[in-house]
């Protein structure tokens, strides 16, 4: 089996920027994206950015999914992905499409556009503008999605069967996930306020997030530039109910406790979490739960960017391991944005967050309906000086 | 030690008779636009209350998969993965028709939180009270594929000893109108559950079979030559198996246990599942014992 799996490139799009500098910049600044989530560009413009006709029908999840794809590749220097691997996660899919064109497609006006529906067709498409890949697939973990799409990829290079996987995962805003957190009534029309005693639910957002990994060894032997390493992994289920979080937090715990042990890390040895903090009373109160039971009285640092970008459901995995490696890169602690008070059963996140830290292991958490829970152990490039 | 990965046991409900080999003796021909399974009676696996509550593609799910952990002797397996192309599609057409119709008022709550594609995965393990790994893949025909392939890893390199996998489809008649219009003509569209339970060890004598190797690619020029380097006994290509199970986005799962049972069977000692259904192409190599 391979030892030692690497981040060598990373992609972001979300509603604080197109790109990693511009992400930074708003993380930094403490520009939010909220309540809107949109990525400020239309269809129109990424598809002139990319150099697609103008003319042809492409998911929304498919256009966010390759900027992001292409700025990870350019970062990581691949120009070839013939004998790589692609794994997006996305639950959206073609849905901008379908929603858009349903009725009619009912009626026979154009019913072939029920083919960019599904999941599978969003990546086909992010695979086809690089020339395609030499693999691909499609996790769908609802918002867990992306951070499930980075365990498998890391399994593929640690099975020894791929040396390269381009991991993560898209997600565009449509009428139909909106519609949906609203009927369960968890949308706050307000920006969201992760952990905050008058936290009233999320913002839906949008965007992609995809990190380059590679085995150690192969990224080594190309001279790759390594901007972190993935040393652990968990993904375990609640198994508690379809859509709320357990109150022990179970699953969270589970899965925070398998990265730690895979990496062979103790609890104190993680300096900060990107926590997956929608906004909802019921997922900040479990997920606060679980990291009291895994770290006692000593929780590191909690923020979550969700405050910036809104929960962008299955890209939210991939956008925030890619925040992540901007905060031990820079050596920041993004801000938990619109925290002013502590709330009962909630650990108290870094409102303000940090500036000049060295952040040598980070959690990075994404949860799910259906209980699907996973952690991300990503470690820095550099030992602490 | 040489540790390999096995099928222990494997159950279907399908358009041929659900729960048994008994149709491969004469498997059900296939005709009309699109099929739906052939359901046993639910009444023998279900409280009215639990039925009720329950939409058939879980129920379908549910009942495949405790057969297969049955005949395992499994209670709760390491990991629990899903296959599915179109997902929850009934439940999504439930909340994407009236939103469409401008009907919000009318929206279900319950239609939606069951439309994502992880939910049959996700039900699965609330019922067992399963806490080990869970994930769902949905890459239209190579979604079982991708299943299969996580199994594997799961047991490779994750520890795992047991890996309930399973592919599951459901059509309704609006989808099989879509899809006839996306790709017309050939056999009628159907659904299908298929559940699966893999183990890994060094030997397995009472498994089904062994799954040697599962590859999707992406780039299709490369499968041919990929199919000759295996040099299996028999290949199983789409035409027979929708000739078996229909058009279903979860056909190549059924194609696998069908390959699987017939290798227990000892028609063949190897068969190679060459699934070309869509842009990707996946091969699922299987052995005897």
């Amino acid at each position: 089996m391979v030892d030692g799996i690497v981040i060598t490139g990373a992609g972001i799009v979300s509603a604080i920027g197109v790109g990693k500098d511009e992400t930074l910049r708003s993380l930094l600044a403490r520009r939010s994206g909220l309540p809107g989530g949109k990525v400020g560009l239309s269809d129109l413009q990424m598809k002139t950015i990319l150099g697609i006709p103008g003319e042809e029908t492409v998911a929304r999840s498919s256009l966010l999914g390759i900027l992001a794809v292409k700025e990870a590749l350019q970062e990581a220097g691949i120009s070839y992905t013939g004998t790589a691997v692609l794994v997006s996660g996305t639950t959206v899919g073609g849905m901008d499409i379908t929603e858009e064109h349903y009725l009619e497609m009912l009626g026979g006006e154009h019913p072939e556009l029920f083919r960019f529906h599904t999941c599978g067709s969003s990546t086909d498409r992010i695979a086809a503008y690089f020339g395609g890949f030499g693999s691909l697939t499609t996790t769908s973990t609802a918002c867990s999605s992306a951070a499930n799409s980075i365990i498998f990829g890391a399994n593929l290079i640690r099975s020894g069967r791929f040396d390269v996987v381009v991991a993560g995962g898209s997600e565009c805003l449509t009428r139909y996930h909106t519609a949906g957190f609203d009927s369960l009534m968890i949308l706050d029309k307000e920006p969201c306020r992760p952990f905050d005693a008058s936290r009233a639910g999320l913002n839906l957002g949008e965007g992609a997030g995809f990190i380059v990994l590679e085995s150690s060894a192969h990224a080594s032997s190309r001279g790759a530039r390594v901007l972190g390493r993935l040393d652990g992994w968990g993904n375990a289920c609640d198994a508690f109910h379809q859509t709320a979080s357990s109150p022990d937090g179970e699953g969270a715990f589970l899965a925070m406790t398998k990265a730690l042990e895979m990496a062979g890390l103790r609890p104190e040895d993680i300096d900060y979490i990107n926590a997956h903090g929608t906004g909802t009373v019921n997922n900040d109160e479990s997920e606060s739960k679980a990291m009291t039971r895994l770290f006692g009285g000593c929780v590191p640092p909690v923020s979550s960017t969700k405050s910036f970008t809104g929960h962008t459901t299955s890209a939210s995995g991939g956008i925030e391991a890619v925040i992540c490696l901007l905060a031990m890169e820079y050596g920041f602690i993004p801000a938990n944005l619109g925290w002013k008070e502590p709330s009962e059963g909630c650990i108290k996140p870094e409102s303000e967050g940090r500036s000049k830290v060295f952040l040598q292991h980070v959690l990075c958490n994404s949860f799910a309906f259906g209980g699907n829970d996973s952690s991300l152990l990503i470690s820095n490039a550099r030992d602490y000086e | 030690m040489n540790r390999k990965v096995y099928i222990r046991a494997a159950a279907q409900i399908s358009v041929q008779e659900p729960l048994c080999e008994d149709w491969m003796l004469d498997p059900k021909q296939l005709s009309g636009p699109f099929l739906h399974c052939i359901d046993p009676d639910y009444r023998q696996f279900f409280s009215p209350m639990q039925a009720r509550r329950m939409g058939l593609m879980f129920k379908r799910a549910m009942v495949t998969s405790r057969k297969v952990l049955e005949a395992s002797g499994v209670e709760c397996p390491d990991a629990i993965i899903t296959g599915t192309a179109l997902g929850c599609i009934e439940n999504t057409e439930r909340f994407l028709d009236p939103l469409c119709r401008g009907g919000e008022e009318t929206l279900s709550p319950t239609a939606f939180m069951q439309s994502t594609h992880n939910t049959v995965g996700s039900m699965v393990a609330i019922a067992l009270g399963c806490h080990g790994y869970n994930c769902t893949y949905s890459q239209d025909g190579v979604s079982f594929e991708s299943t299969l392939l996580d199994a594997v890893l799961q047991l490779e390199c994750e520890g795992a000893g047991n890996v309930l996998a399973g592919a599951h489809d459901e059509i309704t008649d609006n989808v099989a109108r879509l899809m006839e219009a996306t790709e017309p003509g050939g056999y009628p569209f159907s659904e299908g559950s298929v559940a699966m339970l893999l183990s890994a060890g060094e030997s397995l004598p009472d498994a089904l079979c062994e799954v040697s190797d599962v590859r999707i690619l992406s780039r299709r020029e490369a499968v041919e030559e990929a199919v000759a380097g295996y040099s299996a006994e028999y290949v199983m290509r789409n035409d027979v198996t929708f000739s078996l199970f229909g058009r279903c986005g979860s056909a190549s799962g059924l194609a696998v246990y069908a390959a699987a049972e017939m290798i227990a069977a000892g028609r063949y000692s190897s068969v190679l599942v060459v699934n070309e259904s869509g842009s990707n192409a996946g091969l699922v190599f299987l052995k005897k014992v």
